[in-house]
């Protein structure tokens, strides 16, 4: 399930697992920095395989996460 | 620099010297920045501050009072700071990450009488802010944007004579052994800069499109967006970018010439090379600065790019940089070599230089430094030797005259291009209901990666080092600190090793960290 990957990203970077929520925002309420965004997208790669860029100028919902991760999951030659 | 210093007229505006010089010299349809799809010319640039200028002091603005610019890089800001400037004022930029209190702080301390911001930012953070100063509040954004202002505005007063030696602007230090402190520098220091750093180690020209990481209220991004390309009629790229991602789409739709990054961005874009792969085909030139750049990623950067990163050192104090490697000249790992027209020391205790190859106290003399910290006559006094100052950085310089940074003399460090002081992470992982005590150290692998911040832990007696521990101690650190300063790694221990003063030994950790 992408949106347990993503769930394991975020607990590996201290992020409690309270917090996690489909309408949580990534750095409205996640507060994650820079450097967390990219550690995000790296640690899709390695699960997933997928590239996901995810660029901090909009702030995102989880949900909206796991939907740019579907999009480039169906992208990717299997 | 003696000479160009002493060539500068006694009467001097450094925003009438830039603005006009443009336009002197035929640059006024030249791109001066790009912002987002706008693209504003020197001409365009030159009416917008004049029209600032006008406006500031419709409102009251009088010389030598301070206007606060609590913006993203915009074209609001840049106008802002000139147009203050134009008018004999005295821009302070504010770093839009400063905390609520820290705002409240500044905003107090250089009693500022006008604040330009953004609406979301006065209505929803700055609500607590006080500060009776304050007269006037310009919004970005909101019934009345600062830009539609300037667009009807038509006073667009000369110039204030001002004099080369009196302030221009104001710069905070990012306060991390207590509150920020404002540094004065004066209205020639920019072109110091300029000239020695801009000109003669850069090679900036006027066809250069500058892009910085670094923002306009830190040292560093100041000269990068707002001095340096302007002192050559170059452009730049006002971004709001703030990761790998963002900078990497801003360099393929800009195309600029010239890269100002740091160490941590320039980690992040090689990360994501598999990713989004960056075009580089149109930079000629990579800087860094901010902190020290590993020489892995210096070497991984040539190996996947073909650049060099041409690394340098400066401070707030001084403006922006005065040691560095130059192209087709760099040492990976080091900080390079004066840039000349700064005198750059290595001194033992007594003062006096040490021979090449032993470590001292790094000494900068030069044009550029700041009159003094405001109201802070102590911390002036004890900062300043003349035209010098000691940086608190400890360095070596080798026999070819390379500078190697070998640590700091206060236990403050970098992360991400930001200072950290251990003592505020160790207040608030000492809350932990686990933590007896704890100590905060830097680890670089010995300069080989980037800096990462280590907890040396020591629990409460029925408490038990185990993984699901350590990551609650984790969560923990990360709610109560920004994340850049939470720990990544925490080792717990028995006892934390002290001096015999009873202060925690933190040399004696990280000694027994590099060794692990």
């Amino acid at each position: 399930m992408v949106i347990d990957a993503l769930k394991d990203i975020l607990l590996d970077l201290g992020i409690p697992e309270e917090s996690i929520t489909d309408t949580a925002l990534l750095r409205k309420d996640l507060q994650l920095d820079s450097t967390e965004t990219v550690d995000i997208s790296l640690g899709l790669k390695r699960r997933l395989g997928v590239n996901v860029k995810l660029e901090s100028r909009k702030d995102m919902t989880l949900a909206e996460v796991c939907d740019m991760i579907d999009k480039a999951m169906a992208a990717t030659p299997s | 620099m003696e000479q160009i210093y002493e060539q500068l007229p006694s009467d001097f505006n450094i925003a009438a010297y830039f603005i006009l010089g443009n336009l002197h010299k035929g640059n006024g349809e030249r791109v001066a920045f790009y912002y987002r799809d706008e693209k504003y010319t020197y001409r365009k640039v030159a009416s917008y501050v004049r029209r600032s200028a006008g406006l500031l002091c419709e409102l009251g603005l009088e010389r030598e009072n301070r206007v606060a610019i609590l913006l993203p890089d915009t074209p609001e800001a840049v106008f802002a700071f000139w147009g203050a400037i134009w008018a004999g004022a005295v821009p302070v930029p504010i770093n839009t990450a400063c905390t609520v209190d820290d705002i409240q702080y500044i905003l107090q301390d250089c009693r500022a009488k006008i604040l330009l911001t953004t609406q979301e930012t006065w209505q929803q953070e700055l609500a607590p802010v006080n500060s009776k100063f304050l007269r006037h509040i310009l919004l970005r954004d909101g019934e009345q944007p600062f830009l539609s202002l300037l667009d009807t505005a038509t006073n667009e007063p000369t110039p204030a004579i001002t004099s080369g030696d009196e302030p221009a602007c104001w710069l905070y230090t990012s306060g991390s052994t207590g509150r920020s402190k404002g540094v004065i520098h004066l209205h020639k220091s920019m072109v110091v800069c300029a000239e020695l750093y801009g000109k003669n180690i850069l090679n900036l020209q006027a066809d250069d499109i500058v892009y910085s990481v670094a923002k306009i209220p830190f040292a560093y991004g100041h000269g990068n967006n707002l001095y340096m390309p302007m002192a050559v009629g170059a452009g730049v790229v006002l971004s709001d970018a703030a990761n790998a991602f963002d900078v990497i789409a801003d360099i393929h739709r800009y195309r600029p010439t010239v890269l100002h990054g740091i160490p941590s961005m320039y980690a992040g874009i090689l990360a994501v090379q598999d990713i989004t792969p960056l075009d580089v085909s149109s930079l000629r030139l990579c800087a860094s600065a901010a902190e020290q750049l590993p020489a892995t990623i210096w070497h991984k950067w040539r190996e996947t790019y073909g650049l060099e990163i041409c690394e340098g050192i400066g401070t707030t104090e001084l403006l922006h940089i005065f040691l560095s490697n130059r192209p087709g000249e760099c040492r990976p790992g080091s900080s390079g070599r004066p840039v000349p027209g700064y005198d750059v020391r290595v001194l033992d205790d007594n003062g006096l230089p040490v021979p090449p190859g032993e470590i001292g106290s790094l000494q900068v003399r030069g044009k550029s430094l700041m009159l003094g910290y405001w109201n802070r006559l102590k911390e002036t006094r004890e900062a300043l030797y003349g035209e010098s100052m000691m940086t608190g950085d400890k360095y070596l310089c080798d026999a070819d005259g390379y500078f190697w940074f070998m640590g700091r003399k206060d236990d403050l460090f970098k992360v991400s291009g930001q200072w950290i002081s251990p003592f505020e992470i160790e207040d608030v992982l000492l809350k932990h209901p686990s933590v007896l005590d704890v100590a905060i150290v830097p680890d670089s692998d010995n300069g080989q990666h980037l800096t990462h911040v280590v907890a040396y832990i020591s629990l409460k007696s029925g408490f038990a080092s185990s993984p699901d521990l350590e990551d609650n101690i984790r969560k923990f650190a990360k709610q109560g600190l920004p994340h850049f300063k939470a720990p990544k790694t925490i080792h717990f221990l028995e006892k934390l090793p002290r001096t015999p003063t009873g202060k925690i030994h933190r040399k004696a950790l990280l000694k027994a960290h590099q060794l692990a």
